[in-house]
């Protein structure tokens, strides 16, 4: 196409305008409450909804709502693998492909999977492995597709939750579920289950402690599966931090399981005992 | 869900490291009989040096004590004559030969094809009974190659090593090498943070390293490795990220970190790490002056002389501590055999002060609570001791000037 | 009846014997899906708990399982197929099989000819006979008088009518057929 180069173009990149709003100073974290009403330094995850079997096409789906986080998440498989290799003869491959929506966060996104994507897809698929029990599917390939529809924070702890439930929905073998649960910790204080802007905020406060944390539990097993953290923490707040992410996903447990039980019960009654 | 010790195992294997001669004593013992010889014949020159991380007041009380230096030694490629390094070797082969199996030194194995599509570290295949023998040697705080938990192998670093960058630095450690080139361009910064600069990281898997890493083989560890290195450096102390600010909103330094891989031999992330920070420390960012002419245009001026340059305080820059758990106990610097024995690892990056700036378990095990922890803890009080002797030794290369004794690729 | 979700502990290994859709780990029997528990007392000693789900858990096909398979192509060498069904429950995707010359018939192998065995499109009842290596997809087994093809059609179009264990017949030309055919048995036949 021509180009007129007469005519004055607008910058090659441009900016939401939202970014240059500027922003209320962050409520210091002494102040006990946050905008959704939920209390700093407590184990107070969102409440949480979550269905199974959404999706008609897919071996298992779930979906999962935490606040204004929503995300979608289908299980195919397992199938004939598609890359062969001496491994697979023995035990199963499980993939995972996490995305955004390009509308999910307050920035347009693209519809091409970036890095922090691929990133967030392999930190999945670390916390989901250990719990599948790949060995029963020799040759066979496991699809795991999660969807971000709306990011208000948490969202690769939600993933997990959502991936997990939707495998158990599937019926693939599994040891335990995998519950997901990340704090911010910000100062001394932290905030579990942290929003969009809570997880991108910076209190002004110059401290050592400031970061995410996101931790997979299997709660019957008792072992931690995934584990990630960015910022500065010292050793201290860090495993402070890990407890608090465990106990964050023992509050998540039985509403898991009581979405689980119903989506085995509305797809079949049970069984006759013979 | 990863590999379990086989059960009786450590009833049958007791045999093995009874008095017999394959015991993991007297082969030490042999090894310190000897006069020590001098540490390496490069040491001299300045460049070399072997760190001992674990303070030597917390060695096991085994006699070890001159451990580190043999191995050392036997991950050094230099042909040796002295007869520790030698007395070494025999011992470990009558170990093997005694287990029944052939052993090859270190780094020898088949590197198999990538398993999985995440399984993306360059493997090797190791049998159950080598298995089990580095499992109970590291439950005993003995390695394969006669280390400790705790030690580090071998490590070199050398700065200053490509001419067309403005800070590089090659580090093996064992076998592993790895090159770190940084690269300052002037660039735009955020609109969310206008008055600071950034870094960029990429890594690239070089097939030379392996041959799996050929043609889009190696882009996955890649990614993974770069993901990481942005979260090890997403924090305000790492980085004075606002001294590479030029002009507020408008001009920046970007640092772009490019990493290359020339060999692996296990343990990437905490290479990686040391090489980074060494190349920080040797970047020389210049000088440059902003005038305005009085249509408020701004002019960036580059100053002339090659030595009027900005320097980075790296004292906080972070270094990644990679622990693999083995059996119940948990390694530093794991050797690709001791990786495959491994279910899962922990990789922390801990400051000078002993600050977490990163955790991250990778591998496809799961970790038990209170090994975290303990992991942790391990993480911490191995990688602060790691940054002390490796400012020293970046001083003291530093110090050295243009009398310093090029080595190169080939060294 | 019980529900129960993946994880859950359902009892000790002594009171029970575990069947499907459960694991043992350090003395206990733990569930691996989420359905019913299900407590059988089969004649053993201890009851069989195992946990069930509406579906059928999906079978994945396992050595020494009989397989209903399509023919999708045929070479000098070896014959390609589709696995459709394990034993009666039906895959929900698609899973390749191959059936070698020498696996078509137990007797005079070396003579076997697969265009005179199968044909692409034919129904064949195989036995799983090894999962296959890195090449090679599942391999499979006809060399039995209850294996072999069940459904061909002719070259006219109509299904076939078997009269021998190597022939069929077509009930319109009247042509006959060669194929390695199964003498099936009498209680797969209803319906």
């Amino acid at each position: 196409m021509p180009t007129d180069t007469k005519r004055v173009r607008g910058p090659e990149a441009s900016q939401s305008p939202s970014l240059f709003v500027s922003k209320p100073a962050a409520a210091p974290p002494s102040l006990g409450t946050r905008a959704d009403g939920r209390r700093w330094g407590q184990v107070d995850v969102r409440p949480l909804f979550v269905r199974c079997g959404l999706v008609s096409q897919a071996k298992g789906s779930a979906y999962l709502e935490a606040g204004s986080t929503k995300l979608l998440c289908g299980v195919y498989g397992p199938k004939e693998t598609e890359r062969k290799d001496e491994t697979d003869m023995k035990c199963g491959r499980l993939t995972t492909d996490m995305r955004f929506a390009p509308f999910s966060c307050p920035e347009r996104g693209s519809w091409i999977q970036g890095s922090q994507d691929k990133d967030l897809s392999q930190m999945l698929h670390e916390s989901l492995q250990p719990a599948v029990c790949l060995q029963k599917y020799p040759r066979s390939q496991i699809e795991v597709n999660v969807m971000v529809l709306e990011n208000s924070g948490s969202v690769l702890a939600h993933a997990i939750t959502c991936a997990s439930l939707a495998l158990a929905d599937a019926g693939i073998e599994m040891y335990d579920l995998v519950l997901g649960c990340s704090i911010r910790q910000d100062g001394d204080s932290y905030v579990v289950d942290p929003s969009y802007t809570e997880q991108n905020s910076c209190s002004s406060v110059d401290s050592d402690n400031q970061g995410n944390l996101t931790v997979a539990f299997l709660p019957s097993l008792n072992q931690i599966s995934g584990l990630q953290s960015d910022g500065e923490m010292t050793e201290e707040t860090l495993t402070a931090g890990v407890r608090t992410c465990i106990e964050g996903c023992y509050k998540l447990y039985p509403v898991i399981q009581q979405a689980l039980a119903k989506a085995v019960r509305r797809a079949a009654p049970p069984p006759s005992e013979s | 869900m990863g590999w379990e010790s086989p059960p009786g195992i450590s009833a049958q294997a007791q045999p093995h490291r009874s008095p017999g001669s394959c015991s993991p004593r007297p082969r030490c013992s042999r090894c310190r009989s000897p006069p020590p010889p001098p540490r390496f014949r490069r040491a001299s020159r300045g460049r070399w040096s072997v760190w001992k991380l674990q303070p030597r007041a917390e060695l096991p009380k085994t006699g070890l004590g001159s451990r580190e230096q043999l191995c050392g030694r036997r991950d050094n490629k230099t042909p040796q004559s002295q007869p520790g390094s030698v007395s070494l070797a025999v011992c470990v082969c009558v170990c093997l030969a005694r287990l029944r199996w052939v052993r090859l030194p270190a780094p020898v194995g088949r590197v198999l094809a990538p398993s999985g599509t995440r399984s993306i570290m360059a493997t090797v295949r190791v049998s159950e009974a080598e298995k089990v023998y580095i499992l109970h040697g590291i439950r005993d705080d003995l390695r394969v190659d006669g280390r400790g938990c705790e030690d580090y192998r071998h490590v070199e670093i050398e700065t200053d090593v490509v001419s067309n960058t403005d800070g590089s630095a090659k580090v093996t450690l064992g076998h592993t090498a790895v090159l770190v080139g940084i690269k300052a361009d002037i660039g735009k910064p955020t609109p969310l943070i206008p008055n600071e600069g950034y870094l960029e990281f990429f890594v690239d898997c070089s097939a030379n390293a392996t041959p799996e890493f050929e043609g889009r083989g190696g882009d996955e560890l890649g990614t993974e490795l770069s993901n990481t290195l942005y979260k090890v450096f997403n924090n305000k102390h790492s980085v004075d990220l606002k001294s590479l600010c030029i002009s507020a909103g408008e001009h920046c330094w970007v640092l772009y970190v490019d990493v290359l891989l020339l060999q692996c031999d296990g343990n990437l992330y905490d290479a990686i790490s040391i090489a980074i920070k060494a190349a920080l420390f040797n970047t020389k960012i210049p000088k440059v002056h902003i005038s305005a002419d009085e249509e408020g245009a701004k002019e960036i001026e580059l100053s002339d002389d090659p030595y009027d340059c900005v320097r980075l305080n790296v004292e906080n820059v972070p270094c990644i501590v990679t622990l693999c758990k083995v059996g119940h106990r948990h390694v530093v610097d794991a050797t690709l055999q001791e990786k495959a024995c491994s279910v899962a690892s922990l990789i922390i990056s801990v400051t000078n002060k002993g600050t977490v700036t990163c955790t991250r378990k990778v591998g496809g095990g799961s970790l038990d609570p209170e090994s975290i922890f303990e992991m942790t803890q391990a993480g911490k009080r191995v990688g602060k001791a790691l940054h002390a002797p490796l400012m020293k030794l970046l001083r003291q290369e530093e110090s050295l000037g243009k009398k310093r004794q090029k080595v190169g690729f080939l060294g | 009846m019980k529900l129960c979700v993946p994880g859950d502990k359902l009892c000790n290994i002594e009171d029970c014997s575990p069947g499907t859709g459960v694991y043992q780990r350090h003395g206990y029997i733990y569930s691996s899906l989420a359905g019913y528990v299900l407590r059988k007392n089969e004649g053993g000693q201890l009851p069989v708990i195992s946990v069930v789900r509406e579906t059928e858990a999906q079978l994945l096909p396992d050595v020494g399982a009989i397989v209903t398979c399509k023919v999708t192509s045929i070479n000098p060498r070896f014959a390609k197929v589709q696995i459709l069904y394990v034993g009666s429950t039906p895959l929900k995707d698609r899973f390749r099989g191959t059936i070698r010359k020498e696996d078509v018939r137990a007797t005079e192998k070396d003579k076997v000819e697969t265009y005179k065995s199968f044909r692409p499109g034919d129904i064949v009842l195989a036995k799983v006979i090894s999962l296959g290596d890195v090449q090679s997809n599942y391999l499979l087994t006809t060399a039995e008088n209850e294996l072999g093809v069940v459904v061909a059609h002719s070259e006219a179009g109509a299904q076939m009518v078997p009269i021998s264990w190597c022939e069929m017949q077509c009930p319109r030309t009247h042509t006959k057929e060669f194929r390695k055919v199964a003498r099936v048995q009498p209680e797969y036949l209803q319906a």
